[in-house]
This record gives structure tokens, sequence and C-alpha cells, in this order.
């Protein structure tokens, strides 16, 4: 049940994308923060958070994915999320975090958009 | 009880309420489990800040800590607040020591009168609840706005002062631990667990110094053999430490005493089949005529299921503080148990809710053996319900509810009263004691006062199994209607 997080950032000229594999918590706080701080070297205006659908994110991971989705606000950065199960968006949702992330259900959509 | 509620337990019982109770139970106990290992107060503090952040979905909020009459925070975390924000909060609150730190604020619209509110509102944080550590050390937590823009529910606040009190519970442990870490040097240290566990003749030869220093001095090997029998010594003594302090945890959180409610007697006892137990009983006082009761049995025995057992108990108590149904608590636990046990555990459990002012018994068993009612020397056994928690993901319970009559009496027990007689490798239930004979034990003996009845069961119980090592938790409830 509880994975070792793995966050991996993918870089091309329209896309940034941060991919998480395995339970976001507090452990996986630094690993983000990285991620995210490689992600916004090269003036990305978007990031993509793909997670791998059967990942956990519990409270710690919510104030992490916050962090991330504040300072983006900031640098005006627009943030995508993939891969959320059930669960996790219904998580989503009821903590705010929907109104600031665009929801998508695959990476082509963010490039379409 | 309250409209207000009134109107909480009729709410109807949605996913999105089973999700969001789920997340906040998820986070109590993800919480707790994390800051319990932590050694460093900062440490604790910011994983605590990061769980209310992420629970409440927070835009900013700080946790500070004082030492006696300092005006400068012991501790300090933050998250969501620049820097200079940080500096100038520490300078101005101490304006406000120590008159009004210890009041809890929740900032309405109505409500910018107090001092602090005002100074909370000019950082944007509309919470403060007050940290009480120990006689010296105070602070509290400040909490902003959340990123829904919705106002903190009476949900929220009860969830918050939870963690408060958790937060509050591993601070002081880790604060004694800090402090004695700083008296107690290592050899000492080192002295007193050989003292206790090595035997009094190698005491005698290695403690005398001119011994130790000969042995320690003279050989390489002897030196490394020394430290690991030492090393040993010292891992020994931390697992019985553990022991010990799951065994204290249990039994604080197990009740003193039982509840004083008008209109009826209850009595309760748990007998651990080992050092801790995987039973727990429990007694959520609503009002001065309401109760509720709960006793699960947690599959397994020993510290896994006692572990299981303090975090159902938790979760129990702030389910039913929350005001749902019934069946709701259950199936909330339901779930709860089933995201956090990863070996397949499971509890039986009976919840009831008694209130004597209507004389009502609600119930809902979730696979428990059926508590036994007595009336008028007839039984009746209290079946209604689902089935066990913690093994499905999706469950749903009913429930029933009885007349309470003057002279009722009713017994919810564990397995371990029934299955007394078996043996761990055997358990044949020829041998048992069996439902049956409680049941005629109940029926003879229902004109005692329940805490005779109690002393009774138990007494017949272990005089049954006297044959047999108890390799079950035996807990029982005995409630008697005046």
């Amino acid at each position: 049940m509880r994975q070792e997080c793995r966050v991996t950032v993918h870089e091309d000229n329209e896309l940034t994308t941060i991919e998480v594999m395995g339970n976001l918590t507090a452990a996986a706080e630094e690993a983000m923060d990285t991620a995210y701080q490689q992600a916004c070297r090269h003036n990305t205006r978007k990031i993509l958070t793909k997670f791998d659908g059967e990942s956990r994110i519990n409270s710690a991971g919510i104030a992490i994915m916050i962090d991330l989705v504040m300072e983006s606000r900031e640098k005006r950065i627009q943030i995508f999320v993939s891969g959320l199960s059930n669960q996790n968006q219904k998580i989503f949702e009821l903590v705010g975090l929907t109104k600031y992330v665009t929801v998508v259900t695959s990476e082509e959509e963010v490039r379409g958009s | 009880m309250s409209l207000e509620a009134e109107n909480h337990r009729a709410e109807e019982f949605t996913e999105d309420a089973l999700a969001r109770r789920v997340y906040h139970l998820n986070t109590l106990y993800e919480l707790n489990q994390e800051i319990s290992t932590l050694k460093d107060v900062h440490a604790v503090l910011n994983a605590s800040l990061l769980y209310l952040t992420g629970v409440f979905g927070l835009r900013r909020g700080l946790i500070a800590i004082y030492k006696g009459d300092e005006p400068q925070p012991h501790k300090f975390v933050s998250r969501g607040m620049d820097e200079s924000a940080e500096i100038r909060w520490c300078q101005q609150l101490e304006s406000y020591l120590p008159l009004h730190v210890m009041e809890e604020v929740c900032i309405t619209e109505n409500d910018s009168d107090s001092p602090l509110a005002a100074l909370l509102k000019g950082y944007e944080l509309c919470i403060w609840l007050p940290l009480k550590v120990d006689e010296q050390t105070w602070g509290g937590i400040a909490l902003g706005d959340k990123l829904s823009g919705m106002e903190f529910t009476a949900d929220d606040m009860e969830l918050l002062s939870t963690i408060a009190m958790t937060l509050q519970n591993v601070l002081n442990n880790v604060l004694l631990i800090e402090a004695l870490n700083e008296s107690i040097n290592k050899e000492k240290r080192i002295r007193t667990v050989f003292q206790r566990y090595a035997p009094e003749t190698v005491i005698n030869e290695v403690l005398n110094p001119s011994n130790e220093e000969l042995l320690l001095g003279k050989s390489e090997a002897v030196r490394r053999m020394f430290d690991e029998i030492i090393s040993r010594l010292e891992e020994q003594h931390v697992l019985e430490r553990d022991l010990e302090d799951a065994y204290n945890v249990q039994k604080y959180l197990l009740p003193d005493r039982p509840p004083q409610i008008l209109g009826i007697e209850i009595a309760p006892r748990s007998i651990p089949a080992r050092y801790v137990c995987g039973d727990f009983y429990d007694f959520i006082s609503l009002s001065p005529h309401e109760v509720g009761v709960s006793l699960a049995d947690i599959s397994g025995k020993g510290m896994p299921a006692a572990m299981i057992a303090t975090m159902l108990q938790t979760a129990t108590r702030t389910c039913v503080r929350s005001y749902y149904s019934i069946p709701s608590i259950l199936a909330v636990l339901n779930r709860f148990m089933f995201q956090h046990t990863e070996d397949h555990r499971y509890a039986t459990m009976f919840y009831g809710h008694v209130d004597t002012k209507e004389r009502t018994f609600t119930y809902s068993n979730a696979g428990h053996p059926p508590p036994i009612l007595c009336r008028n020397g007839e039984v009746q056994l209290l079946e209604v319900g689902g089935t066990f928690i913690g093994m499905f993901e999706q469950c749903s319970y009913n429930q029933d509810a009885i007349s309470l009559q003057s002279r009722d009496v009713l017994v919810i027990y564990s397995d371990g009263v029934t299955d007394a007689g078996t043996s761990a490798d055997t358990d044949e239930p020829d041998d048992a004691f069996g439902q049956e004979r409680l049941e005629t034990i109940i029926a003879t003996h229902s004109t005692l006062s329940a805490d005779a009845l109690l002393d009774r069961i138990i007494a017949e119980v272990t005089g049954y199994a006297n044959r047999q090592k108890q390799f079950d938790d035996i807990t029982l409830i005995v409630m008697k209607v005046e």
C-alpha cells in the first residue's frame, strides 16, 4: 500500500511535466521542491503534475501541492494535474485545490489548451 | 442536544461527507504516527503545520511556542508567510503577552474586537488556538483562510482541537526527552541499563572501577564484546519502554471510570491476554442522559492489534462527536480501517447510543458477538448491523432501536469471554465457555447490580478457564437500567 515516492521532471519546448510515482506524503517534500525548482528554470508557462493513478496523496502531500500552486500563481505558471484517482480528485475538490489547478485526463489535453 | 447538532446529525450522508470524514481521520492518524517518532521540537511543529495546511487547504499558518515569560518564540514555524511577516509577527505578539494569547479566537465578520483578532487579521490569519504544553511552555496555532473560500466549520474546529491535543502531548514528551538528554550523559545511561539487566555477579565484577578499567583497557576484543552487550541491552531497554508506553497509552485512553448517566448503571472491564490489548471499550458522553458505548475486538493479538485498537478508538470518538448516524459512523470507520491496515486486519465492533430520557438504546453490530439483553429473565440478542469493519472498502450497516425498561440488563462482550477455556493451539469450540453459559449466568443473576454482575461473570469465566492460560483479550460492559 505504501510506496516510496519518485519524482522526475521531463521538459520540452511546450510543456514541463513533473511525474510523481508512488505516494505523495511528507517524505516527498524535498523531492517535489527540487523538481519544481527544476521545472521553473526555463521560463515555463505550463506545468503538468502527472500522478500514476495509484498514488495516495495524504494531507502533507496536499500541503506540498498547495505550496506548488501558490508559488506558481505568483510566477504566473499554469498548473495542470493528471492521473488523480477518484479519491484524490475528491480531496482536491474538498480543500479547494481544483479552483487553482486544471484537472486533465491526458498530456495531449494540456498541449492542446 | 442543540438545534445545530440535530441538524448536523440529520445531514444527508453523502459520498462527499464520507470522503471528508475519512480524510480527516486519515490526517489525525498519520499525523500522530509521524510526529510521535520525531525527537526534535522544530520537526514536530513543521510536520504538524504541514498536515494542518493540507487537511484544511490553507493559504498560510504558523505555530509558535514560547517558554515562560520570554517574549520571543522558543520555536516558530510558518507556511505561506514571507520572512518579514514572520519577524513582525514575533515582535508584535509581544505586545499582547501574556493577557490575550490564551484565548481561542475564530474571526468571523462580526468578531474583530479583541486585540489578538486585530493582530491576526493584519496577517490574514483567522484562527488562533492556544497550546499549553507544560507549566513553562505555551504557544498557539494560527491559521489563515482556506483556498476553498469556505469558513471553518464546527467539525473543523473539533478536528483542530484534537490535533492541538495530540501536538501538546507529543511536545510534552519531546521536551522531556530533550531535558533528560541534557542532564544524563551516555555513560550514566549505559550503567543504568547494565545494572538493570546484567546478573548481579557480573555487575559487581564489571562495575568495580578497577575491573572495568582492566577489561576495557587491556583488550580490544573484550571492549567490542562489552559494547555489543551494552548495545543489545539498550535495545531491549528501548523495546520494553515502548511496550510500557503502549500499555500506558491504552490505559490512558480507556475510561478510568464509567460515565455517570442518569438512570443507568454501567460497569466495564478489560483483561488483556498479553501486555497490551486488542480489544477496547469506550464511553462518549453526549449529554447528562445520553452516552455512546463502543466495544471492539481487533483481529490478532499483542502490539499490532493494540495499535489498531488505539487508532480505532480515537477515530470512533472523533466520528461520534460529529453527530453522524450510527450506520454512518461504522461506514466511515470501516473505510478508515480498510485504508490503514495493510495485512488484512479487521475488527468486530458494536456501537450503541443510550438515551435514558427517551429510554431507548439504538445500536449497530459490525460482526461482533451479539450483546445479550436480559429482560424479566428472557434473553434477546442484538444482532442488527453488518459485517466486520476494515475487510472491504465499501460496507453499509443497519441500526435497530430498542425501548429500555426498568431492570433491563445489557451485556456487551468480546469473544475472549465465550472462547475462554479453549487454548490457542486447539481452539476447540466444545471446550469453550460459550454463549449459552453466559446467557444462563446473566439470566440467573440479573437482579444483581451492574458491578456485582460483572464480577460474577468474570469469576465464572476465569474459574471455568482456570485450566487454560488466557489466550484472548477479555472485555465486558454490563449495563443495568434503574
